[in-house]
């Protein structure tokens, strides 16, 4: 099947490994990695961050880079070290047990967030057992009585890696697509 | 007017009234120490402050490192104008408004790019680097021959540079940046100054809103290390450490210096602080190279001896500078936090400005630094550790975002405006034997004293007696 996007954007990969064939969305492996996306989406929206963890792969990347709107002849605006989230695995874990203390005042009482998964395009890679992934996200953050729902969409990319069943995220990279991010803060994961 | 004499300031200059008939005067109450939650939420307040203070103190913007080419610019805010930040030649940066003189577009609407000339997209008219007017599409067929092209440039403000870091100010009465900084110059290299290489931006900064008076930020950030131990329990009870206790970790039990013009910063006491690998031996430089100035690598320690006096050295090394507040929206910090790398701890180094768009919202700026001559492990460490504790996703900053919203929104209710936000614990200035800079010190335990006196400062431009 001819892949209908626009060419690969490498510079926007961040150093995740390029990806191959397209995996149809008819095909049982294309399903699988949508069902993981789903049930991390709602891990994450119940606020289950331990077990959240628990589907990282040890040597998890989770990279947002910071953006400016630029020219187009300039490029996409995203910066290749300063993040929003440059993360490994030690530091998500520090972020969660942060978020289960008693005074993690950003998040208690926790935010309502719902994180819709679109748009969801799978690929092989090099690796016979990694599968990289594009999907969308829009999340959707509303806090204590405010009626104000805050609001971030990303494009995101993935490394998946078969684990039994089901996969562990190698890799993240959370494009967003504004430039000032409009939330109080990212106390809450994408 | 000296800090000591505005400490005991009553009512002076021309002070504002608003439209119920209140005095600013009677806004901020100077013997009691408190100020009235209605300037959170004020619009006739947030007005007069964008005229007063935004149109008038100097701003920090961008850092050099974010254009280091002729014709790389930048767009910022200073207060609700945005402006072109805009590299002329190896040494000279123009700030300049975004809006064309013609018919008032911005000129640029992307925020990074490098341009020999800027050209409005509008009807055509284009400017030079300086900001000069050199022509607009069938000029002769709409203006005629006589013309007169000078008159027609941009808006200029005027440009200081520290440490790497670009100020501008609208107030062609305002003293130089050198003279605005004062006092507070001679700590803010240490953090900002520790290398002959220097700091450099890591891309661009982070930005986002919080729903907020910048003011909340703002005060905060010039002393207010009482905050830590409770809005920043988390970090304790993660106890991410391990060989410290709250009392401890936090800057409380620091020193506090408040200079001329309201800057303020907390100092570490590193001797009260549990295992640095330090002993009482140690001479200041062998000191700092067990435990380096934060993000400065081992192996330029001895640039310090060539940029710093003995007196400056050892200050680094028992009682370093770590977080304060520039008058009157630019944050600085240059500490050690807990890390998930690094052995539990790694150097944070950040300044962040509180853009106002209204009274009720602001949005950061947040500019991670590191050193030029770190190596890559140290820098990624360095780029980490600031992203986990400051800035929009960091650990501590997320507690702080439900502060300043929390203020914001009490002080729209009809008894929340009249309540008072109160800064009653008071020290006397006690200089310990030996200190090496000026300004008010405070040792010991951290009071009010920085907070009040940012809030003098506000007072002095908000009745137009700055300068």
């Amino acid at each position: 099947m001819t892949d209908m996007s626009s060419p690969p954007m490498s510079d926007l990969d961040f150093g995740i490994p390029p990806r191959r064939d397209r995996i149809r969305g008819r095909e049982p492996l294309y399903l699988d990695i949508q069902d993981f996306l789903y049930d991390e989406a709602a891990l994450l929206n119940e606020n289950r961050l331990f077990d959240w963890l628990a589907l990282m792969a040890p040597e998890i990347s989770y990279f947002m880079p910071v953006r400016a709107s630029r020219m187009r002849k300039d490029g996409s605006g995203f910066s290749r070290e300063h993040g929003h989230f440059d993360e490994d695995y030690a530091s998500l874990d520090l972020r969660v047990r942060k978020n289960a203390t008693p005074s993690s005042w950003g998040e208690d009482p926790a935010s309502r967030v719902r994180r819709y998964v679109t748009n969801v395009r799978a690929f092989t890679t090099d690796r016979d057992d990694e599968f990289y992934v594009s999907s969308d996200l829009l999340m959707a953050r509303n806090r204590l009585s405010s009626t104000t729902i805050e609001m971030v969409t990303a494009e995101r990319r993935d490394i998946l890696r078969r684990n039994g069943d089901t996969f562990l995220l190698v890799a993240r990279r959370i494009l967003a697509d504004q430039a000032t991010i409009a939330t109080m803060n990212l106390a809450v994961f994408l | 007017m000296a800090l000591q004499e505005v400490s005991t300031l009553r009512r002076g200059g021309d002070v504002p009234r608003l439209r119920d008939g209140a005095s600013l005067g009677e806004l901020i109450d100077f013997d009691a120490r408190a100020v009235s939650m209605r300037l959170l939420s004020d619009t006739e307040v947030f007005d007069i402050e964008m005229e007063r203070l935004f149109g008038r103190a100097w701003l920090a913007i961008a850092h050099e490192s974010e254009i280091p080419a002729i014709g790389d610019f930048v767009v910022r805010q200073m207060g609700m104008d945005t402006v072109l930040v805009v590299r002329k030649s190896a040494d000279t940066i123009n700030v300049m408004l975004n809006a064309c003189t013609h018919r008032g577009m911005e000129l640029e609407r992307a925020e990074v790019g490098n341009a020999a000339r800027f050209r409005c997209p509008y009807h055509g008219w284009v400017f030079d680097r300086d900001g000069a007017f050199i022509g607009a599409p069938c000029a002769k067929e709409m203006y005629g021959d006589g013309f007169d092209k000078s008159g027609w440039g941009l808006k200029q403000a005027r440009v200081g540079s520290f440490a790497g870091m670009i100020f501008a100010t609208w107030d062609p009465k305002a003293p130089t940046l050198a003279d605005y900084l004062g006092d507070i110059q001679y700590y803010l290299e240490l953090m900002f100054k520790r290398t002959i290489s220097g700091l450099e931006s890591v891309g661009p900064p982070q930005r986002w809103v919080i729903p907020a008076n910048w003011k909340c930020a703002a005060e905060q950030f010039a002393g207010d290390a009482y905050h830590t131990l409770t809005l920043h329990g988390s970090m304790f009870e993660l106890n991410a450490r391990g060989d410290i206790t709250a009392r401890d970790a936090t800057p409380i039990t620091g020193i506090n210096v408040s200079t001329p013009r309201g800057h303020g910063l907390l100092f570490r006491n590193l001797k009260n602080i549990g295992k640095t690998g330090r002993g009482d031996e140690d001479t200041p430089l062998e000191a700092l190279t067990k435990v380096p100035p934060h993000g400065v690598p081992p192996e330029r320690i001895a640039d310090l001896s060539e940029i710093f006096d003995a007196d400056a050295v050892r200050l680094l090394a028992e009682s370093p500078p770590t977080v304060g507040q520039i008058f009157p929206n630019t944050a600085v910090m240059s500490t050690y936090i807990p890390s998930a790398g690094g052995g539990g701890t790694g150097p944070a180094i950040t300044i962040r400005t509180w853009n106002p768009h209204g009274p009720g919202e602001i949005e950061v700026f947040s500019w991670t630094l590191v050193e030029r001559s770190a190596g890559e492990d140290l820098r990624a460490h360095s780029r980490r550790t600031t992203l986990q504790s400051f800035g929009s996703s960091g650990m501590l900053e997320q507690d702080d975002a439900e502060t300043w919203p929390s203020l914001t929104r009490v002080s729209r209710g009809l008894h929340g405006k009249q309540q008072w936000m109160r800064y009653p614990a008071r020290s006397e200035p006690n200089k310990p034997e030996g200190w090496p800079g000026k300004g008010l010190v405070y040792a010991g335990i951290t009071r009010d004293d920085n907070q009040w006196n940012w809030w003098t400062s506000y007072y002095q431009f908000m009745t137009n007696e700055a300068w």
